[in-house]
């Protein structure tokens, strides 16, 4: 080998050298989390009054109030949000159709092992709804004997007659929209179900109803996301920390329920946990 | 052809012309200059991953990480004064119940001073993190409300002396508001702010790894590019000046290949040594300091069950809530909940996945199989016996399951502590050895060259 071939060999040689060093400086690996993203795709109900529905081309509710703070608080410059039915929500997230659910989103055990969770934003409670006048039922007890609402595909009313015993006569429906109609047309007694939603049924026909306010369960609302993104799901508990501190979370809560009369909580909840 | 393909190009070719020297001793000093920046380059590589990977193990190990610890005892100690609170309105004048009123007052005021301790603590740790600051300033807010509270109830209930049992209505009220503010505002700050803390310290143990990652790819990058210099400078003096064998460089050969293999060995322990810190003692710390914080909000709940009538049915939920998250097993109620439970180990919660015949499980168990029998006892109406089975022997069986926990904390907290003093007991030596170790490299490869050089003067 010549000297000239060396000369070509050298070269090349502390070429490869910087180019390793520059590949060893950027090649820290990102993945994919909801922090810092410019568009989020939020996945939110379109058919609960009160905290996710769809109406006029636009989504309206606390879920989605929610939401567009959280979002905003990560750095999000848009959010488009996505119809889903509650049957959806892991696929979604699992298929990344959606970066987060904000979809009054129970946070379960069972859920737990397939999706990841923060917040809660709020712990709702499950509640009775009763008849605007209607006075005497002010606990699940005081169920026994009347007529209850037995919505679907629901598990809300074998709290109250299976697990807790309470002989109350069940009138069958397919929604709990259909509930609270045959509770209006007094075709039933009460409609029992987590506060928020009830809450959002009686939003619409004001002084109809009368929240009996017996917070009888805990029911965690989360919100949704990838199970990987534990950054993110940091991220999104300091932003609903900032939600409660800042006074944001009491004002959305009033807006949307206040005028139901349902007693809300507006001090920050304890959250899960990410990962 | 892609541009960066034709930079290449374009850099080879004038590298080919102009930029090389090209007499022999300019030749000899280029190669010897090219070894010397690469000798640099990797002692810097070396140093940096040193330095972060010592950063690491400081600060999971000895700055954030411990500190995280202990403030996750402030949520205990905040839920045992509500316990104690709760236990004594339960006995009300029958004083000598179970461990008995003035203990449960002693305990009371102990866990008090700790809460404040943690507190005080917590705000430190907060720094300049204004959201976590706030939230101890609103812990300590509601703490002093609360302790108004419970000194009001205290009062109300020595005032009208009752049986054990519930108190009366009046005592029931402000304890009530007591027993909320504490659980449902102070409680989760609390929390909170633990989750917080210690994802700041999750946050940067993942940058650690990754930075002392990169570190091991550059150390492993510089040492080849050293290698190769070295080895190209040799096989160049055997052709132009027909030496076998030119020991210095051969030397300087073995050192850099010790240097960075040791290097990479040693990154690669420290890396090792910070993730069993952080997985199996730090992680595992801090999983059972919540567990033992909820188990006791959980014994609470068994306490305020038989003190309020009217929320009964509320803290059995929350009750079985809590005991869902400590160990799952799919059910539909309580009682079903405490049949499965006897019958299968959980795989789920704070306790899932713990093998069946594990001491915290055992006792676990223990402690649910009375919780069944108390709320039998009161279905039947025998509310004395199931006061009595609560303050004496269900408190004993659940202070043994609290213990047990204690000690799971105390060795998972050793664990951590071995890890972290391994992880800095390997880098420990390398201030001196390192730029030592760089100046023999120097000085051997000059060393190497310069009686080829002196040939040309």
């Amino acid at each position: 080998m010549t000297s000239r071939a060396l000369e070509r060999l050298l070269a090349p040689l502390l070429v490869a050298g910087l180019l390793l060093a520059l590949a060893v400086a950027c090649g820290v690996e990102r993945t994919p989390g909801v922090e810092g993203r410019k568009v989020l795709r939020v996945g939110v109900k379109y058919d609960q009054p009160g905290l996710g529905m769809y109406s006029h081309g636009s989504f309206l509710g606390f879920d989605v109030d929610v939401a567009s703070y959280v979002a905003k608080r990560l750095g999000a410059e848009r959010v488009e949000f996505v119809a889903l039915t509650s049957e959806q929500r892991e696929d979604f997230l699992r298929e990344r159709k959606v970066d987060l659910v904000v979809a009054s989103y129970s946070i379960t055990p069972q859920r737990k092992t397939e999706v990841g969770f923060a917040g809660p934003y709020y712990v709702a409670h499950q509640d009775i709804m009763v008849r605007g006048g209607e006075r005497s039922v002010r606990g699940p007890r005081d169920l026994a004997g009347r007529r209850l609402c037995k919505s679907a595909g629901s598990h809300s009313w074998k709290r109250v007659v299976e697990e807790m015993g309470i002989r109350a006569e069940l009138v069958e429906a397919q929604t709990y929209s259909e509930c609270v109609d045959l509770l209006v047309d007094g075709r039933l007694d009460a409609v029992t179900t987590d506060d928020l939603i009830l809450a959002g049924f009686a939003l619409r026909r004001p002084g109809a109803f009368r929240m009996v306010n017996a917070r009888f369960t805990d029911e965690k609302y989360g919100i949704g996301l990838h199970k990987d993104d534990i950054g993110g799901c940091e991220a999104v508990n300091r932003a609903l920390t900032r939600m409660y501190q800042d006074g944001t979370a009491a004002e959305l809560l009033a807006r949307w329920f206040g005028p139901t009369g349902l007693k809300t909580t507006t001090t920050v909840p304890q959250f899960e946990g990410c990962g | 052809m892609t541009r960066a393909a034709g930079a290449l190009e374009a850099l080879r070719r004038k590298a080919g012309r102009s930029v090389l020297p090209r007499t022999v001793p300019g030749l000899l000093r280029g190669w010897a200059a090219a070894a010397l920046v690469a000798v640099i380059a990797l002692v810097t590589a070396v140093s940096t991953g040193l330095e972060d990977a010592r950063q690491g193990v400081w600060l999971v190990g000895e700055d954030a990480g411990p500190q995280v610890v202990y403030t996750g005892h402030l949520y205990f100690a905040l839920s045992d004064m509500d316990t104690q609170l709760a236990g004594v309105l339960l006995i009300g004048s029958e004083h000598g119940l179970g461990a008995g009123r003035d203990h449960a007052l002693q305990r009371y005021r102990e866990r008090r001073g700790e809460a404040h301790r943690t507190l005080l603590q917590a705000y430190e740790i907060a720094g300049t993190d204004e959201a976590s600051r706030r939230t101890v300033r609103d812990v300590l807010n509601g703490l002093g409300r609360y302790e108004q509270l419970a000194a009001r109830t205290l009062l109300l209930d020595d005032q009208s002396g009752h049986p054990a049992g519930p108190p009366a209505q009046n005592v029931l009220d402000v304890y009530r508001r007591a027993t909320d503010l504490m659980r449902q505002d102070i409680l989760p700050k609390a929390y909170n702010l633990t989750l917080e803390n210690a994802s700041v310290v999750r946050r940067a143990y993942v940058d650690e790894r990754s930075h002392v990652l990169r570190s091991r790819v550059a150390v492993g990058a510089t040492s080849l590019v050293l290698l190769a210099v070295l080895a190209g400078l040799q096989f160049y003096l055997v052709r132009r000046f027909r030496r076998l064998l030119n020991p210095a460089l051969a030397g300087a050969t073995a050192i850099a290949l010790v240097l960075g293999g040791w290097a990479l060995l040693v990154l690669g322990s420290t890396s090792a040594h910070l993730r069993m810190a952080k997985e199996e003692g730090f992680d595992a710390t801090l999983a059972f300091t919540r567990a033992r914080a909820i188990s006791n909000t959980a014994a609470a709940d068994q306490t305020r069950f038989l003190l309020d009538p009217q929320r009964a049915d509320t803290y059995a939920q929350v009750y079985f809530d809590t005991s869902q998250s400590i160990a799952y097993q799919e059910s539909g109620s309580l009682a079903d909940y405490h049949r499965r439970l006897a019958a299968a180990p959980p795989r789920l919660g704070f306790l899932g996945g713990i093998p069946e015949q594990a001491e915290v499980l055992v006792r676990y168990r223990a402690f649910q199989e009375q919780d069944e029998r108390m709320r039998d006892l009161m279905r039947r109406g025998e509310e004395r016996e199931a006061i009595a089975l609560r303050t004496g022997l269900m408190t004993e069986t659940f202070t043994a399951y609290d213990q047990e926990l204690s000690r799971l904390i105390t060795a998972r907290k050793t664990d951590f502590g071995r890890e972290i003093a391994a992880g800095a007991a390997v880098l420990d030596g390398w201030n001196r050895g390192l730029p030592a170790a760089g100046i023999v490299l120097a000085a051997l490869i000059v060393l190497g060259v310069w009686p080829r050089l002196a040939e040309y003067r």
